[in-house]
């Protein structure tokens, strides 16, 4: 579920059909009773959450980002090796951006 | 004083309007009445004459030396009309500053700041630059308080027209000292704008000599009737050609008269208004063509004689800022009637010449009477010039120079702020926006503005821009990746942080990468934890990570053993915020004691308190919010606001809503403003409650308006502050709340407070008690609004802001504490390999914050786990406790320890985590832990170097008690540890 702009209504439309097919396919069993007390109890939150998350504020939040497509080169947060704890992962970043992404350099 | 006027809005499109005439008759009046002052002018070179035409006019009192020209750059377009980044526009904005600090005045005064949509004029100050002591005529807000006309309705076809506007908007509101030119404009100004009483003030207008009584002989009223088609009597309308004066109202209200009344009345309406919009309003209102004329322009000159022959002048404006056709006719001395709304009533004086422009039947009744009761015309022409004279420019110069010296010495007790030759620090702010439907994000809408008083503010979001109608075009935006790579050119940064997945942009790695300081309007971060854990990207860590990594073994047993919702509750998450943070400001001192309790002093450092800010919102017309939401004018309303969740305890509201002593009556509506976050058994279908569901900011402000009373309950709070117990404070709305959390640090006049655990009986009585007592509860909403006004006012709040930041920036620790000492350091490029080097070292150098840790060397099986399995899942807060055992696999010298997070899991009978193992991190006065008889001569080189960190060795053994080796002493965390009482059992 990466947030990424524009996959709101496939997002929504994914997680309805789940839902019934997993309900459906499990009817009249106790993992198919437990799945839809679980989701009856979650899904109207998670929905209502997905709509307002990927719909109605993707639309807007995609129309304004289409202002920004002056944007240098898309920053990501670069592969961390593995190993490294919290605090040398905090200054790994740190040193990556300002020197490997900048343009200062030497 | 040295006053310098600049008056460019007396030379561009302006200078044939009300506000060029405002302009240049107020500047010849304070030059004229200086009191011993200096009076300079500014003009814009570049514009029509470069100012001649203006400076003939005024120049009479002054000296040639008074007038200073700036040149704009040549082709600068119209702010809401040329290109978004229009070079030449900001740059005449900074040569017009460099103009104004050569002059060094005491005193700018802004002749009009709502210039330059469509013209080259520049009246705008530069965004990086602090400003001079700063007054500004402010002449009305009509476009705001008439949105559905201007700013949503025609100007909404041009977004650019509305960026201006609040462009405008925000330069008015920076000023340190509005002159309004009525009472009306004035209280406009601080209820729209949330401005102190004290820094705007009424000076009125003037009427220009020109308008006096005259007595016109036959020959000069023939002369007029001949040149404008007018009858021998007539009503007088000026100003028409805009929907606010209401024209077409008037015309109906015309077309009510008798009809011997018209024939001897006819109607003369001056103004731009379209020939043929205006024949179409005369049949509308059923009136013959030679009834009603249309003057689409009369000479300056005629205007005293049109108004001296008038039998009557009437201006029916809905608003009005001022209202200079009225006065100009009562000058001349013609009985006046006018709008009982915006300025006119002050302007015309006289209760009885008043009517209501939205009914053209009291407009008619109100022309009628005047017209045909003797007695009543007869007091209105006597009132007209009694009236008049109480308006002069000179009474209106006194005002505004008792004003600007009042600033003038308050700059000089202070000490005056430097502003010559001085930039702003440039802020990046790093934020959730609007369209984001997040609190945070209106947070930030309300603090930038305040914030760039003292700051050269930038807004960084994810997408880098925002609908949000007071920033955008306000403040520049930025994206978060372009902030990444340009973080460095900021001298500030600060981030607005919470507990959500809007805040996803900030946590993965972007305040890692480019610190600073934090607001944490949460100080739980677990629930963005858990949701960036279901992320499919390797981005984020997994929740049982981010437990582990801030609270250790203990939160990913809970976790392993309870489930999500559980560890969600318990476990904060936000130690990697405390640990690459500059410093920390939060809400309230139970926010901070949460982190202080859950991190120890050692891991969560110093925070600064600053409350959360509310900016008053302008005061609500009650009556028509009930209209809007359907509810009986007379019926008793009680809301709670904010989502809806258990911790809110909306079934205990219920509950009490049933003990109402007396009851409420059968009308009455208990409403929850907000949307249900969660599945609660509430009984949505009765109709004795209102469900709204999640509200669009209209709406909440009506149920804020319409309520009588407002209850926000809360229990298990961790120390958030509730941003809909501010706004009800705010509205001024009686509040009861009961004793738990952040609320408890709101002065106890200012709401009635509930004990903590408050039964159902409590909650009724408290909510009956101000329902049968109005005064109470007015007085009760009226002291939580004050103590909203003083306390958390967003210029106050700012202030605070810059001395926080301030302070934490000037510590020359601060960025070695959080381990970054190569902040202005230019490094070679280096590659992944080098900067993990790098960061060991780094880490081991500058140890960054986080709780002592007692590692627990597994490299071998332990004879009995037992007693160290209780360390290890039983550890006090501010303490961990961590599995490690000797590296083999790496080839790195000297050997190191890593953490062994399987054998920990294996360990605390919990199935395994996805929890990676790490290359320890260690420091002075951690502790490694060996089994009591252990060999040691295998890891000699490791427990070397783990001595020359500064970690003490240590054994255990079957009795669990901890014994120091090598001589040492116990630290003193370990000693208050191990103390009798506090060991886990």
């Amino acid at each position: 579920m990466t947030p990424s702009l524009g996959m709101s209504d496939r997002l929504v439309t994914a997680v309805r059909t789940a839902y019934h097919a997993a309900v459906s396919q499990l009817r009249g069993t106790e993992a198919g009773r437990s799945l839809s007390r679980l989701l009856g109890r979650h899904l109207p939150m998670l929905k209502a959450r997905l709509v307002r998350r990927y719909v109605t504020y993707d639309r807007s939040m995609q129309r304004l980002a289409d202002e920004d497509l002056a944007s240098p080169r898309p920053w990501k947060l670069p592969p961390v090796p593995p190993g490294l704890g919290g605090a040398e992962r905090a200054v790994f970043i740190r040193l990556s951006r300002r020197y490997l992404q900048s343009d200062v350099r030497g | 004083m040295k006053l310098l006027i600049d008056l460019q809005g007396a030379q561009g499109v302006s200078h044939l309007r009300g506000i060029g005439r405002y302009s240049r008759e107020l500047a010849y009046a304070l030059a004229a009445g200086a009191r011993g002052h200096e009076v300079h002018l500014l003009f814009n070179g570049a514009l029509r004459d470069g100012g001649d035409a203006v400076w003939d006019e005024v120049a009479d009192p002054l000296h040639p030396a008074a007038r200073h020209t700036w040149w704009g750059v040549e082709g600068t377009t119209g702010e809401a009309t040329g290109p978004e980044q229009d070079v030449r526009r900001v740059a005449g904005e900074v040569l017009r500053a460099e103009a104004i600090e050569a002059i060094a005045p005491d005193v700018l005064l802004v002749a009009s700041l709502f210039e330059g949509a469509g013209e080259a004029v520049v009246p705008h100050w530069p965004r990086d630059r602090p400003r001079p002591p700063t007054a500004a005529i402010c002449y009305d807000l009509i476009p705001l308080l008439f949105r559905d006309d201007y700013l949503d309705g025609i100007w909404a076809l041009s977004g650019r027209m509305r960026e201006w506007y609040f462009r405008c908007l925000h330069e008015l509101a920076a000023c340190d000292l509005l002159l309004a030119i009525s009472e009306c404009s004035r209280q406009d100004a601080i209820d729209q704008l949330a401005l102190d009483e004290d820094r705007v003030v009424n000076v009125r207008a003037g009427k220009s000599p020109l308008f006096r009584p005259e007595t016109l002989d036959d020959a000069a009223r023939q002369a007029l009737r001949d040149r404008y088609g007018l009858r021998d009597g007539f009503i007088v309308f000026v100003g028409a050609g805009d929907p606010r004066k209401n024209e077409a109202r008037l015309l109906q209200a015309y077309g009510l008269l008798p009809r011997d009344l018209r024939a001897r009345h006819q109607l003369v309406v001056v103004g731009a208004t379209d020939p043929q919009e205006f024949s179409a309003a005369l049949r509308a209102a059923g009136l013959g063509a030679e009834e009603a004329r249309l003057i689409r322009f009369v000479e300056e000159a005629d205007l005293p004689r049109l108004y001296a022959m008038a039998t009557l002048a009437v201006l029916p404006s809905l608003y009005e800022g001022f209202g200079l056709p009225a006065l100009e006719a009562m000058a001349c001395g013609t009985p006046s009637i006018g709008s009982r709304t915006g300025s006119l009533p002050e302007v015309i004086g006289l209760p009885e010449a008043l009517f209501d422009p939205h009914d053209p039947a009291d407009i008619a009744r109100a022309m009628q009477a005047a017209l045909t009761d003797v007695a009543l015309y007869a007091r209105l022409r006597a009132h007209a010039p009694e009236q008049a004279a109480r308006f002069g420019w000179d009474r209106t110069a006194a005002l505004a120079w008792d004003a600007l010296e009042r600033l003038d010495a308050r700059n000089r007790n202070g000490g005056g702020r430097p502003w010559r030759r001085q930039r702003l620090k440039r802020l990046a702010v790093v934020s959730p926006l609007s369209p984001e439907r997040t609190g945070i994000a209106d947070y930030t809408a309300e603090l930038a503005p305040a914030l760039a008083r003292h700051y050269d503010v930038t807004l960084v979001n994810r997408v880098g821009g925002t609908d949000h109608e007071r920033l955008r075009g306000v403040f520049r935006t930025m994206s978060a990746s372009r902030f990444a790579q340009q973080a460095d050119g900021f001298d500030r940064i600060l981030y607005q942080l919470g507990n959500s997945d809007y805040h996803d942009f900030q946590l993965d790695g972007l305040m890692a990468g480019a610190p600073g300081v934090v607001t944490l309007h949460d100080a739980f971060l677990s629930g963005h934890a858990l949701w960036a854990g279901t992320r499919h990207d390797a981005a984020a860590p997994g929740f049982a990570e981010a437990l582990h990594d801030s609270h250790g073994w203990p939160a990913v047993v809970q976790l392993a053993r309870e489930g999500e919702s559980a560890a969600l509750s318990a476990w904060p998450c936000s130690l990697p915020v405390l640990r690459d943070t500059l410093g920390l400001i939060q809400h309230s001192e139970l926010a901070a004691s949460v982190l202080r309790q859950h991190f120890g002093p050692a891991a969560s450092g110093p925070a600064f308190v600053i409350p959360h800010l509310r900016q008053l919102p302008p005061p609500a017309d009650r009556a028509a919010a009930r209209a809007r939401l359907g509810l009986d004018p007379d019926a008793k309303v009680v809301a709670t606001f904010g989502v809806i969740i258990a911790s809110k305890l909306p079934e205990r509201l219920i509950a009490a809503w049933d003990r109402l002593n007396p009851p409420a009556g059968a009308n009455a509506r208990l409403a929850f403003v907000g949307e249900m976050a969660e599945s609660l058994p509430l009984p949505m279908h009765d109709p004795r409650f209102v469900f709204v569901g999640r509200a669009s900011r209209a709406i909440y402000a009506d149920w804020l308006a319409a309520a009588d009373v407002a209850v926000q309950l809360r229990a298990a709070s961790r120390g958030e502050t509730s941003g809909a117990v501010a706004d009800c404070l705010a509205a001024g709305l009686p509040l009861i709340a009961n004793s738990h959390g952040t609320v408890t640090e709101i002065p106890e006049d200012c709401l009635r407070l509930l004990p903590e655990h408050f039964t159902d009986a409590e909650l009724g009585e408290a909510i009956s008690g101000l329902l049968v007592d109005p005064e109470a509860a007015r007085a009760l909403g009226g002291r939580g609004r004050q103590w909203v006004r003083e306390t958390l006012a967003p210029a106050a709040i700012a202030r605070a802001y810059r001395d926080a930041i301030e302070q934490i920036y000037a510590d020359p620790d601060a960025f070695r504490r959080i381990g970054d000492p190569f902040r202005g350091s230019h490094l070679p490029a280096g590659g992944a390999d080098d900067w993990a080097a790098v960061s060991r070292a780094t880490i081991a150098t500058c140890p960054t914050r986080r709780p002592p840790f007692l590692f627990l060397d597994v490299t071998e099986d332990w004879p009995d786990r037992a007693p160290a399995t209780a360390l290890l899942g039983g550890h006090p807060h501010d303490v961990r406790v961590e599995l490690v055992q000797l590296d083999a696999s790496t080839k790195s010298t000297p050997a190191l320890y890593r953490t062994a997070p399987v054998r920990a899991a294996e360990w605390l009978d919990i199935p395994a985590q996805r929890i990676a193992a790490q290359q320890v991190s260690v420091r002075r006065d951690d502790v490694l832990v060996l089994p009591e008889g252990a060999d040691l001569t295998a890891r000699e080189t490791a427990l070397r170097e783990m001595r020359l960190r500064g970690v003490r060795l240590a054994e255990m053994g079957r009795d669990g008690v901890i014994r120091m080796r090598d001589g040492v002493g116990m630290p003193d965390w370990l000693a208050a540890w191990q103390a009798p009482d506090n060991r886990p059992t």
